[in-house]
């Protein structure tokens, strides 16, 4: 019996952990309004994903286009060696980032719920 | 063994519901949005902030976008389409006979005329003959940016000598518009998509539902407040692109629309002078008072019609029509950066900046 009731124990547990994790992954994160643009951990643009558009940003001796389109972000273009934020795709959610080690440089989208609900511009 | 794959699948089971529980108490928060990219040549979202059925929502959307896609063909100065009379035959048959067209069309270019008189002549909609050159010249830069250029100054103001609003003969009663000089053309840009958005809102409005935001290509309008009685947090978008703020400042909406006119929207440089999409009437070019101009004001297609206004005037010309004018606040940004309210603006902004 004791037996049993550690097994049960154990699933209750498991259950719960399955929960969130599928809680996080359906969940997703809520959709993000804007992105921050850092380098060197400053914050140099912070650009609305509800425009689509291009921006670049110099950093050092380098550049990264970034471009907005369709309410996600991505690196479109960048001359770091190994082009891996390039090849990281697109992001949309609150929370989500892409790193251009290289250029010590971070995009990342921030949601709603802490800042605007609409952007007008 | 049996058991335990029962005990398995129970487990997935009410994992699977737990999870959906989890989800559901956020749902209340979360804002739907569907997207249309064919209309008026730029961006569409409708945005639900209610708790309802995604079929509701479904349907809701279904209807403003019909709404939407009727004004769009109607008010298309571009492209005509088959069985139906629009703003594109009515620029066709300029010089010719008076033409039939649908009720809105005449209300529109009604609303129009009424901002032609209350705007002293800012807002102009037979202007076409003007803004078609700059159009073809944004065109031009934009497939071929080595071959950017202004239009000539000479044409532009041989254009400009077929602007005149007398030139426009509206028969209300006959439900008839005509445009009495060949070289004069419409162009409603200023106007036609908040008059959509309006009508849209007005419809949302009829069926009693609050809650719903419309965004046409940048005409805000709000309908009613978020299911908790408060206002959209809306960001003001920072004129200055090189600038690390989103946003200049950020104002609550409530029963309301918001439009901003910026130079920096559509634009296009020739050696350094960077030529934007806001005519000033009186210079034939851009207006360069100030950066970015925002409107609120009850009704989109006003709202929208008086942001290229106040834009094309200057500071103290537009302090007196936003007086003149009642329920119309404005936020000027100039060159300097510096952010002017009118008193209704001002009580609505949102004190601290949370874009940082």
């Amino acid at each position: 019996m004791k037996r049993k009731l550690i097994a049960d124990l154990l699933l209750i547990a498991a259950v719960l952990a399955a929960a969130a994790v599928l809680h996080i992954v359906w969940q997703g994160g809520e959709r993000g309004v804007c992105a921050v643009v850092a380098v060197e951990g400053e914050t140099v643009l912070t650009v609305p994903l509800d425009t689509d558009r291009v921006y670049t940003v110099t950093c050092g001796d380098g550049h990264n286009d970034i471009i907005v389109e369709n309410w996600t972000v991505r690196i479109l273009d960048a001359d770091c060696p190994r082009q891996l934020c390039v090849k990281q795709g697109a992001i949309r959610n609150a929370g989500q980032i892409i790193v251009c080690l290289p250029h010590h440089l971070t995009v990342t989208v921030v949601s709603s719920a802490s800042d605007v609900d609409l952007v007008s511009g | 063994m049996k058991g335990k794959t029962g005990r398995i699948l129970t487990a997935v089971l009410v994992a699977v519901i737990l999870c959906c529980l989890f989800s559901g108490c956020g749902a209340g928060t979360k804002a739907r949005q569907e997207v249309r990219y064919d209309l008026f040549d730029t961006v569409c979202t409708v945005t639900s902030y209610r708790r309802e059925s995604e079929k509701t929502f479904e349907k809701n959307c279904e209807a403003v976008f019909g709404i939407l896609e009727e004004y769009h063909r109607l008010f298309d100065i571009y492209h005509e389409y088959e069985g139906l009379t629009n703003l594109c035959t009515v620029n066709k048959l300029a010089g010719g006979e008076p033409v039939s067209v649908d009720p809105a069309v005449i209300d529109l270019l009604e609303i129009g005329k009424e901002m032609y008189r209350k705007t002293d002549g800012t807002v102009n909609i037979m202007m076409g003959s003007v803004l078609s050159l700059w159009h073809d010249a944004r065109e031009i830069a934009e497939t071929d940016p080595e071959k950017a250029a202004p239009p000539e100054d000479e044409m532009l103001k041989q254009a400009s000598r077929h602007m005149a609003m007398t030139l426009l003969e509206i028969d209300v009663e006959k439900q008839t518009v005509r445009i009495t000089d060949p070289e004069a053309s419409l162009d409603v840009g200023a106007v036609a998509k908040g008059y959509a958005a309006e009508q849209a809102a007005r419809w949302l409005e009829k069926q009693g539902i609050r809650g719903y935001v419309l965004n046409v290509g940048g005409n805000i309008r709000v309908i009613g407040t978020k299911p908790d009685g408060k206002g959209w947090i809306t960001g003001i978008r920072e004129p200055d692109l090189s600038s690390s703020k989103a946003f200049a400042l950020t104002v609550e909406l409530k029963d309301i629309s918001c439009v901003t006119s910026g130079d920096y929207e559509r634009y296009f440089t020739v050696k350094d002078t960077s030529y934007h999409h806001l005519i000033d009437p009186l210079t034939l070019y851009p207006a360069r008072f100030f950066t970015s101009v925002t409107v609120l004001t009850k009704d989109s297609a006003r709202a929208d019609a008086l942001s290229t206004a106040f834009f094309c005037m200057p500071l103290e010309e537009g302090r007196k029509l936003a007086e003149e004018m009642s329920g119309v606040d404005v936020i000027w940004i100039t060159h300097e950066g510096e952010i002017i309210c009118t008193e209704g603006a001002e009580a609505i902004i949102v004190k601290e900046d949370p874009a940082g």
